[in-house]
């Protein structure tokens, strides 16, 4: 779905409790004539379980593609060997092989990029503009984070992925 | 002028994670073993106070996982189920068979912990291995640096390490063009990719075979033997590092006392590009 430039999606998970909400209000309507004039505000309410992860992901979406050029301009390319803790708050740009996809159903994923020297964690808030595999090439743009915020080792908190052609 | 050689510390913390790893599963399954005689032979025993082997073994693995680079949040947050399941009062007591689970949970866990997260305090402290061999064969060769090279060698590597490549590029720059630094030696080589580097991560590189390289000669001052792939991409990314920890091992080995312990500070860094972690 898109919204202005933004394309936006929902999450998997977003739409599986949106479907277990309505098997539960159908039955319960079914089951229990009560419930059915409470419909005119519980509908209004299963939809916005959908709505509001889609209000949020537009919003996301959106800072994230403002904040894209001005990585675009600061991040300097590094290889994954040189990423390192002293390096946290810096902007990056690495360019490697998908290794690993986690957390894709959540809109939350988390990459395994790999170059020559190395591979580091590409943690992304957001979900990506393009949907990417593994083994695809990426060039990711970033800031250099720890894996828990004030502890672990560097991760990239990523604005940007993209596929290239190498 | 200041040779230093450095010296093997000894390391009495990687002793007590020696004397601390067997001790979690000693007081975890201890205090179930205490509780659980209390209960064959009668002794009226309040199970909390057995279950203190567990928090006390809950604690140490926590500990253990803090010490290494990388954290295992899993280990970290065992005390929390600790005072929960032991400590807070509740309603349910906790029992034998939970200190059991508990105990076979923190030993699991730590066996996890040691497989997967590594032995071993963070590079920080550790100064052994390759490396260290490395510093101390740069102490002993290169015996005419004088300790201000050494600083700015120290200096230049630490703006690397920070991801300034525009900083470190313009230090290296400016030794190079000091007229009593021409010449043609390892540390000026260095030097000089590292100066290029900054470029080299600009939108539009210089092509990588225009790059400095080390001589035939100067390889012998290298950690890292020259790449043989006639891949000239790889062979600058091994220039690049055996750059950085020339310059490493040059500020360790020559510069002065606050300087290196400035550098050694950025250990894990050099023991990162000497690809040991």
């Amino acid at each position: 779905m898109k919204i202005g430039n933004i394309s936006v999606k929902i999450s998997v998970l977003a739409i599986a409790v949106f479907i277990v909400f309505t098997i539960l209000l159908l039955v319960t309507s079914i089951y229990s004539p009560g419930v059915r004039s409470s419909l005119i505000w519980l509908i209004p309410c299963l939809f916005m379980l959908l709505v509001i992860p889609i209000v949020l992901n537009y919003m996301s979406r959106s800072q994230y593609a403002d904040l894209a050029p001005q990585y675009e301009a600061e991040a300097k390319t590094v290889r994954v060997k040189l990423v390192n803790e002293n390096m946290v708050g810096k902007p990056v740009r690495i360019e490697g092989v998908v290794e690993r996809v986690y957390f894709q159903f959540l809109n939350r994923p988390q990459y395994l990029v790999a170059d020559r020297s190395g591979a580091i964690s590409v943690k992304m808030f957001t979900s990506p503009e393009e949907e990417v595999k593994v083994n695809d090439v990426v060039e990711v743009l970033g800031q250099v984070i720890r894996r828990y915020i004030v502890t672990g080792d560097p991760v990239i908190n990523c604005v940007s992925i993209r596929k290239i052609k190498k | 002028m200041e040779v230093f050689i450095v010296e093997k510390p000894s390391d009495p913390l990687k002793n007590a994670e020696w004397l601390l790893e067997p001790a979690v599963p000693l007081l975890s399954f201890g205090g179930a073993a205490v509780a659980l005689l209390a209960q064959m032979y009668n002794v009226p025993l309040d199970i909390r106070y057995p279950a203190f082997g567990c928090v006390a073994a809950s604690l140490i693995l926590a500990y253990l996982a803090l010490l290494r680079p990388r954290k295992d949040i899993v280990a970290i947050s065992t005390p929390i189920y600790a005072i929960i399941f032991f400590i807070v009062p509740s309603d349910s007591s906790a029992g034998i068979l939970l200190l059991l689970l508990y105990a076979a949970s923190l030993t699991i866990l730590l066996v996890r912990l040691k497989r997967r997260f590594g032995s071993g305090r963070s590079g920080e402290e550790r100064e052994d291995g390759p490396l260290f061999d490395y510093v101390t064969r740069i102490g002993e060769t290169m015996a005419c640096i004088p300790s201000d090279t050494a600083a700015d060698a120290g200096r230049i590597f630490i703006r690397f390490a920070h991801g300034e490549y525009g900083m470190a590029a313009g230090l290296a720059q400016t030794y190079l063009s000091r007229k009593e630094n021409e010449g043609d030696n390892a540390l000026a080589t260095a030097f000089a990719i590292i100066a290029g580097h900054d470029a080299q991560c600009s939108s539009a590189p210089a092509p990588i075979s225009r790059l400095h390289h080390f001589t035939g000669e100067e390889s012998a001052l290298l950690f890292h033997p020259a790449s043989e792939s006639t891949d000239t991409e790889e062979e600058y990314s091994v220039a690049l590092d055996n750059a950085l920890l020339l310059c490493y091992a040059v500020a360790i080995a020559f510069a002065g006392e606050e300087q290196r312990e400035q550098v050694r500070s950025f250990h894990p860094f050099a023991e990162k590009l000497a690809s040991l972690k």
